[in-house]
């Protein structure tokens, strides 16, 4: 049996299928009797039938699906959970995500997001693997667009990025606060915004401390574990080597780990480390397990899903564009006074 | 033939409710919507009629339920399910079971609702009886089950696990050692019942017989392991070497055995289930069993499309080897990895 349609409604009540509409859909300010009406909802119920969602949708002109594009997202460890933010917020609201992965290239962007489009997302969450300023898709324009991850060029759109500063600031802190005056800083050599950021918090922190700052204390590396490594054993080999460092990412602070595990430094009664990321397969999993900055993928990936709901459903807003998500510390074993 | 009036009357509800249960267009009680389909059953209604009317009517989605929460494994899989549903011609629509039979009838229904194509299901089901395998069955709904090969009624594609558990079992009863232990699955999810099968047939080609007391489960998650395993080096007589049945229970593991100086693979070997993107950073690197995830996705789109085009068809389980990651918590290479140097992986046998 065919799912019944207004129309089978419409005939057996013996009205037009407009009426039908009318009253099924509670509008206001037309007129139909009393009778009409019940014989409509008579119809209706004796034919099982019920506006679906595929019709409300063509009624509200909304599908309630969101796209999420991503270039590479779900296939880094940590970043899946920013989907998972996204996606809980949209399912509790009754939306579900839509999820494409363009691989960074920009053609298949801006195909993939013409595709959504025609399938009529209500708004598109555009999300990145890490940190960056981006050039948005033109074909976003017409489409109501949050930004994750990743800050625009141009334009205002909303976005949310990790508050790298303030994150750096709390690390630095936290060695400070343990006793440190000599740090290191173990970081990334690609100027990317985390990298910046985070040198700011490094160096603000340093300042606020009275530690005056010292260019041989930055090791720039690729940032990952080789790179970590490397850079831990130009400052563990200097002549007098700091007794903190602090990562710029959790890969970094296992290099960091091997260098100092082959050079004698035991962790922390020789030598603190501080990383970032939280990431679930390394800093806990360390030992001693490791004190992390952490950053919190899935409130992003829900901060945003919530600013698009509320684009898409036009509550007015009053916050900047822009947000910083903040990124707390976790407190693990990695952190002890300076050696005597 | 049966109509929907027959099985209203059999279910002993009315028609709209039959309907609103078959179209997912409403919320209906648990119980009522048990005694629907149980009358969808056994009045027959014509339920491949029903799945070509969702072709005809299809919005070239497939929808996706998975835990994703539960396994970075997962977080991998859904990517490239993703790129093949793509190719296929298919945009893909992600919702989130949670491992728990309420919300994964929940997100079925949500998805059967958005008039999806097909769904692919990474179930937690226990078998064919599961509300969501039911609705699914009963509804002739295209369905490929992902990962966890729960009923032959379905399409499947899973890893092949037992006979790969035994494999890394025996690999170390062939080193030498005589208790091995493991750290099993959660129970109920059928990944861990394959892997204790797999476990238990190891032992047994071995010539070993099955300790219970060396059994623990740790529930697929990194806590629970690291306590199981605490309480397997507590015995008098603890195991020299361990089977660890998944990532999330191996970075426990490691964690666990670290704490208490126990080194691997000196003092424990250790072979684990599923690799992962930085299994080869750990120290020691592990020798572990990677599962196809690729060809998992490759085959699970292909199957599901196919059955999409002919619901009649009967269903094909298909079960895909992984590949044996031979590196060094097993205890067979003794060296010191130094960072930079190039790592091996290679199949062999054990």
């Amino acid at each position: 049996m065919p799912r019944p349609r207004i129309k089978d409604v419409a005939a057996l009540a013996g009205v037009g299928t407009t009426t039908v509409s009318v009253v099924l859909n509670n509008v206001d300010g037309v007129r139909v009797t009393a009778e009409t009406r019940q014989r409509i909802l008579d119809a209706a119920q004796e034919l099982g039938y019920s506006s679906d969602p595929i019709a409300r949708s063509l009624r509200t002109r909304r599908t309630r699906t969101i796209g999420f594009v991503s270039d590479v997202i779900a296939t880094t460890p940590f970043a899946g959970r920013m989907i998972q933010g996204a996606q809980e917020v949209a399912w509790r609201a009754g939306y579900l995500l839509v999820l494409v992965n363009t691989g960074g290239d920009r053609e298949v962007q801006e195909k993939t997001v013409r595709e959504l489009l025609k399938r009529q997302v209500d708004g598109v969450l555009f999300a990145v693997m890490y940190h960056q300023e981006i050039e948005v898709p033109s074909a976003l324009a017409t489409v109501k667009t949050v930004l994750l991850d990743a800050r625009p060029t141009d334009g205002a759109l909303p976005h949310v990025v990790p508050d790298e500063h303030e994150g750096a600031l709390t690390a630095v802190g936290e060695l400070i606060g343990a006793g440190h005056r000599r740090i290191g800083f173990a970081t990334e050599s690609l100027p990317v915004p985390a990298a910046s950021g985070r040198l700011g918090g490094y160096t603000r922190a340093l300042e606020a401390a009275g530690i005056p700052f010292e260019p041989g204390l930055v090791a720039a590396e690729h940032g990952d574990t080789p790179g970590g490594y490397r850079a831990a054993r130009r400052l563990l080999e200097l002549p007098e080597p700091p007794t903190a460092i602090f990562c710029y990412n959790d890969r970094m602070a296992m290099g960091c780990y091997r260098a100092a595990a082959e050079l004698g430094f035991a962790i922390p009664a020789d030598l603190s480390v501080v990383g970032y990321d939280d990431q679930d397969l390394i800093a806990p999993a360390l030992f001693p397990a490791l004190t992390t900055v952490a950053l919190p993928h899935y409130e992003m990936g829900a901060w945003a899903a919530r600013r698009l709901l509320d684009l898409i459903e036009d509550e007015p807003r009053e916050e900047a564009p822009g947000h910083l998500m903040p990124c707390p510390l976790i407190r693990r074993d990695s952190v002890g006074p300076p050696p005597r | 033939m049966a109509t929907m009036a027959d099985v209203a009357r059999e279910a002993g509800v009315s028609v709209s409710t039959v309907s609103h249960v078959i179209n997912g267009t409403r919320f209906v009680a648990d119980g009522t919507r048990e005694r629907v389909l149980a009358a969808v059953e056994s009045t027959g209604y014509a339920a491949g009629t029903l799945a070509r009317s969702l072709v005809a009517s299809g919005t070239k989605s497939i929808g996706l339920a998975i835990s994703a929460i539960s396994n970075f494994y997962f977080a991998d899989l859904v990517a490239a399910l993703e790129s093949q549903v793509r190719l296929a011609g298919y945009t893909l629509l992600l919702t989130e079971t949670h491992d728990d039979p309420e919300e994964e009838l929940r997100v079925v229904q949500a998805l059967h609702q958005r008039r999806v194509d097909g769904i692919l299901l990474a179930t937690e089901a226990q078998g064919p009886g599961s509300p969501s395998l039911r609705y699914l069955s009963q509804l002739n709904i295209p369905t490929v089950l992902v990962d966890r090969c729960a009923s032959p009624r379905f399409d499947q594609v899973g890893t092949e696990n037992v006979e790969s558990s035994a494999h890394l079992v025996l690999h170390l009863a062939r080193r030498g050692h005589r208790r091995i232990g493991m750290i099993a699955g959660q129970d109920g999810l059928s990944t861990s019942t394959e892997r204790f099968q797999g476990y238990q047939a190891g032992l047994a080609r071995a010539g070993l017989a099955l300790d219970p007391r060396l059994v623990r489960t740790g529930r697929s998650n990194a806590e629970t392991a690291e306590v199981a395993v605490g309480a397997l080096m507590d015995l008098a007589e603890p195991p020299t070497a361990l089977f660890v049945a998944n990532n999330h229970m191996t970075i426990g593991v490691m964690r666990a055995l670290d704490r208490r100086g126990v080194r691997v693979p000196e003092d424990v070997a250790l072979t684990v289930f599923d690799d992962f993107e930085w299994a080869s950073i750990f120290h020691p690197r592990l020798t572990a069993i990677a599962q196809p995830i690729r060809e998992i996705a490759v085959r699970s789109v292909r199957l599901l499309a196919e059955r999409i085009a002919d619901p009649d068809q009967p269903p094909r389980t298909v079960r895909l080897r992984p590949r044996f990651m031979h590196r060094d918590s097993c205890g067979c290479v003794h060296r010191t990895p130094r960072h930079g140097r190039a790592t091996t992986s290679h199949d062999a046998d054990p």
